[in-house]
């Protein structure tokens, strides 16, 4: 009990250190390892080694026919782009109305826009398939960017709320005392202060358009197929071709990458003004 | 602008683009729930049956009731393992500098990989033959080296559970870092000075501080543990046994491979009821008594 | 350049093809006659179509050779692939929506009795252009025809077998056993000398630990259903399960990780020489046992039929991949005239023996099956399965199987791993399946 705060100091500081480390590696480990596997030749796919020639094969695989990855990420790029592009701005407008002013119903109009979300995919994606018929939707972008908006929508207004709800209303009140606009104070204040919100939004919005499997595999055909379905149909009827879906994975992260450097960025910089205020 | 119309004029878009779009599925899914739909034996809804298919359900399916509780089973676990680690993760991760900077980079990618691929991936990664989990574990832990992962029913449940716990973690965490970076730093300066233990000032300024973001994750996660359906499908076919059955695997299963999409319909309409109640628990802790103004 | 020499080289082999049928023909118009009984005169020329397909290699070679087809009679077709896993949620969403598109449907014959309102009968088509179901096995003829009429024609289907690390049984003076006893004496003896045993499978995932069970089942004398009551819970039933359970929990002869195994994982077991027997469909063989992702050379690998548990004869079962026609299609003409041409038995053999680009073993027409070239191109794997579908049987021909093989195989691995009762787990089963067999 007589550690000194310096000692003790150090001791935390290498604990932090080592729990990192551990964090890292349960992180990391498994995307490197299926980096690997796209990497290593057939025959080593399903062993241990790590010593094994490394191959572009199965990459150049999953461009050609009939997987033509490079066709679907062109639509997998537009349809989550749009969708967070159109869902984020919406979204904020909506956060800040639920989380700002009082209005009758507020709570179970805000129950009922999470709630149309409770039913699982599996029981309506055939009503939704009799929809976009009807509408000649299905197969589109159009199609494809409503229907990501109507699932991501409710979850990022329901994040975007918490951050809101989290700054103090008195700064907004002191700008409109000086006569300031409510929508001036949104883009002035709100949004410099919610960046980091914003930015774990649009990330949501966008990863999980991104990811959709289902409604992508029942409402597109050809023209809108998204890579999701394509690593799917690595799932042949002679079994998983891991290799190839890890190739697949493995492309479809390095964007992710990009973005989540970039995201860092914006995110650190957002909150930093947060907190200077 | 008066903030009389800004305030419906702000939430209209959302409203309409969501309520537009679900309306017509979400009609159409709850109207069968009470129809007779057997795929196998026409391409439409044919009789109202009422309340059958949940009479079903309830009275005369084992497999039901043995998916309600796997499915609680697991959103327990999910749910508040995957906010705990993010909590945990956040803690660790949400300082400024460069190194943290970097670290922070990688919380996007497990959430950024697609759920098929990572399901596929971790069932390998569990083989007893050529699986890095496995071999990992075997070594850290020797007397579990003859465990099959998948192979009984509590560690079949753990490894979904973890599955799901290393997808949504780090982006839960993301969420909170943000809400951690955004606690304005005097306030904590001011509990250090207070001479506030570490241990004090977490449970008595960030915790509270954090709450309506924490919240916020809790019930999202709640949300997507209790649809969760790809995990069990790739890693366990709901095995062994029923043990990992859940209500969406068995929705999934009555709807596609028994044909029977108004009872399927009924499974998720239950599911969906089940969320109902356990979110507006959750409002009531969230926004006490006459906090609806806010 | 190179188009212009495509279509040449197109031409020339049309015009070979045509001049070959002039000289065997004694009809003045046999100069149009075209092969596989296709209608001569391009009647269909220009029509587009579309084919639904899960990604196999036999469906990739048809796709690489589909040119031969749009040269003689001017239909193009277009190969829509989807996830093997989800081929049957997109079918259903086609029913359901009543589409004309796609024009062609290639799904698993158990399948079939949930989706035969969406198929068109094709007997009278068949008539006309003299196509029988003569050239298929048994199994493969009875996998397309539900209620006596034929909706499709088989273009892959599997029988099972029995491999085998013949390398080890010579090595240690074993027999190739014929009964489930046998099997389990000489997989115990490798185990204890070689440390691998059987590429057992007991996951209820995919359901294919019923298909190792309902083995053991026939041989024993049981049955599933009699008529139309559920009986896999007769004292045979129960006696096949707990011989099943017994060869992990008891007798111990399986490899490591078979309760949690699905099939494909025995495979790779087997092929990464981590398991000394396996039993499956026969195409693991051509890409899982002997495929690239193995160092297993085709003279360690025997093949056997499955064993027997009673007597010496055991009784298999095989499946089936047909093309239907859907029946919203408004080109069914055409569409027909696609499946005389996938169908036909010289683009087969071309798909099983020509290795360079993909390694298909899959073959079902009789005559292919038998082919001197075909089996030498394969070691012999046609001529070995020829004898295992000869006495195969097939899935039950009930709408709702597909879901009472879940329930089977949940209570199969609950036996297993939960260590459930295995008279009160198939109990359970079968009054869980009556019900779903009396709603239909």
């Amino acid at each position: 009990m007589t550690v000194s705060p310096r000692r003790r100091g150090h001791i935390l500081f290498c604990l932090r250190g080592i729990a990192i480390a551990v964090l890292l590696a349960v992180l990391l480990g498994p995307i490197a390892w299926i980096f690997l596997t796209s990497i290593k030749p057939l025959s080593d796919v399903y062993t241990m080694t790590l010593f094994f020639e490394p191959t572009l094969e199965n990459f150049r695989t999953i461009f050609e026919r009939p997987f033509y990855v490079g066709d679907r990420l062109l639509n997998s790029i537009a349809i989550s782009g749009l969708t967070v592009a159109i869902g984020v701005p919406v979204a904020l407008a909506a956060a800040y109305s639920f989380s700002r002013f009082a209005m009758r119903f507020k709570k179970t109009l805000f129950l009922g826009v999470l709630a149309t979300q409770f039913v699982p995919p599996i029981v309506v994606v055939l009503p939704f398939f009799l929809m976009f018929r009807q509408l000649h939707l299905l197969d589109t972008w159009t199609g494809m960017v409503w229907i990501n908006l109507s699932i991501v929508l409710p979850f990022a207004i329901w994040m975007l709320k918490g951050f809101i709800d989290t700054i103090p209303v008195e700064m907004e009140e002191a700008a409109m005392t000086d006569g300031a606009t409510r929508l001036r104070v949104i883009r002035d204040i709100v949004l410099p202060v919610t960046i980091p919100g914003v930015f774990v939004a649009g990330i949501f919005c966008f990863i999980f358009s991104w990811n959709d499997f289902l409604y992508a595999l029942i409402l597109t055909k050809k023209e809108a197929v998204t890579l999701p379905v394509t690593l799917s149909t690595f799932y042949t009827e002679e079994g998983d071709r891991w290799e190839l879906m890890a190739a697949t994975g493995t492309f479809i992260l390095l964007p992710m990458f990009a973005i989540s450097y970039f995201v860092q960025r914006h995110f650190v910089q957002g909150a930093t003004q947060g907190s200077d205020r | 602008m008066r903030d009389r119309h800004l305030k419906y004029l702000l939430m209209m878009p959302a409203l309409l683009l969501v309520t537009a779009t679900v309306i017509y599925p979400l009609g159409y899914a709850g109207i069968i729930s009470f129809m007779d739909w057997r795929l196998s034996r026409s391409r439409v809804p044919t009789d109202f049956v009422f309340l059958d298919n949940f009479w079903r359900a309830f009275a005369d399916d084992p497999s039901f009731l043995n998916s309600l509780g796997v499915t609680i089973t697991f959103v327990a676990g999910s749910a508040g393992g995957a906010v705990v680690f993010g909590l945990l993760i956040a803690l660790l991760l949400a300082r400024r500098g460069r190194g943290y900077s970097i670290a922070r980079t990688v919380l996007v990618l497990p959430f950024a990989m697609s759920p098929a691929l990572q399901g596929t991936s971790f069932r390998f990664f569990l083989n007893p033959e050529f699986g890095i989990f496995d071999a990992v574990l075997d070594t850290l832990f020797p007397f579990l080296a003859h465990v099959d992962w998948l192979g009984s029913a509590g560690w079949a449940m753990t490894w979904l559970i973890l599955t799901d716990m290393w997808h949504w973690g780090p982006f839960l965490s993301l969420m909170l870092i943000g809400g951690l970076l955004s606690i304005p730093s005097d306030t904590l300066e001011a509990a250090r000075v207070d001479g506030a233990s570490a241990w004090t000032s977490f449970w008595t300024v960030v915790l509270p501080q954090l709450m309506p973001v924490l919240a916020i994750a809790f019930v999202l996660k709640t949300i997507f543990s209790f649809k969760m359906f790809d995990y069990v499908y790739l890693l366990t076919g709901g095995g062994p046994g029923e043990s990992t059955s859940t209500m969406t695997y068995y929705a999934f299963r009555m709807g596609f491979s028994a044909y029977d999409m108004g009872y399927a319909s009924a499974i998720a309409f239950v599911l969906a009821l089940l969320l109902v109640g356990v979110s507006a628990v959750y409002f009531r802790l969230l926004f006490p008594k006459g906090e609806a103004g806010r | 350049m190179r188009t212009t020499r495509r279509t040449l080289i197109g031409t020339l082999l049309t015009g070979a093809v045509a001049a070959g049928l002039v000289c065997g023909a004694t009809l003045a118009n046999a100069a149009d006659a075209l092969p596989y009984g296709l209608k001569s005169g391009k009647p269909y020329a220009g029509t587009k179509l579309t084919y639904l397909a899960p990604v196999a290699g036999q469906y990739e070679g048809h796709e690489a050779r589909v040119k031969e087809f749009t040269d003689l009679t001017g239909i193009e077709v277009e190969f829509e692939f989807i996830p093997f896993r989800n081929l049957l949620e997109k079918i259903l969403a086609i029913k359901v929506g009543g589409d004309a598109d796609p024009d062609l449907i290639n799904y698993k014959d158990d399948w079939g009795p949930g989706l035969k309102d969406l198929f068109v009968p094709i007997d009278e088509m068949m008539g006309a252009d003299e196509i029988t179901l003569d050239r298929y096995y048994p199994a493969h003829q009875l996998g397309v025809t539900y209620d006596g009429m034929i909706y499709g024609l088989p273009l892959r289907g599997h029988a099972q077998l029995m491999f085998y690390r013949k390398d080890l049984l010579e090595k240690h003076g074993l027999p190739v056993p014929k009964t489930w006893d046998e099997l389990a004496e000489v997989a115990k003896v490798i185990k204890d000398k070689e440390g691998i045993g059987i590429g057992m499978y007991y996951s209820p995932k995919a359901a294919q630990n019923v298909a190792v069970w309902m083995n053991i089942l026939w041989s024993n004398g049981g049955e599933l259903f009699q008529d139309g009551k559920v009986i896999f819970n007769s004292p045979e039933a129960v006696e096949a399960l707990k011989y099943y359970v017994a060869l992990e929990n008891d007798l111990k002869v399986n490899s490591e990780g078979a309760k949690s195994f699905e099939q494909y994982d025995g495979s790779l077991s087997m092929g990464a020489g981590q398991s000394a027997f396996f039993m499956g469909w026969w195409w693991h063989y051509g890409s899982r046992i002997l495929g690239k992702n193995t160092t297993l050379t085709p003279e360690q690998v025997g093949f056997a039929p499955l064993p027997a548990f009673k007597g010496d004869k055991s009784t298999t079962f095989a499946m089936s991949m047909p093309t239907a026609i859907n029946v919203n299609s408004s080109k069914q003409e055409a569409a027909w005239e696609f499946l005389k041409w996938v169908s036909n038995p010289d683009l087969e053999k071309l798909n099983v023996t020509e290795k360079e680009k993909r390694n298909v073993i899959v073959a079902l027409h009789k005559k292919n099956m038998m082919d001197e070239e075909v089996n030498a191109a394969n070691q012999g794997l046609q001529m070995a399965a020829a004898g295992s579908l000869e006495s195969s049987r097939i899935f039950p021909q009930l709408a709702v199987w597909p879901e009472v093989m879940q329930v089977l195989a949940n209570a199969i691995s609950d036996a297993v791993s939960n260590g459930a009762d295995p008279k009160e787990a198939l109990d359970a089963a079968a009054e869980q399946a009556q019900k779903l067999v009396d709603r239909g």
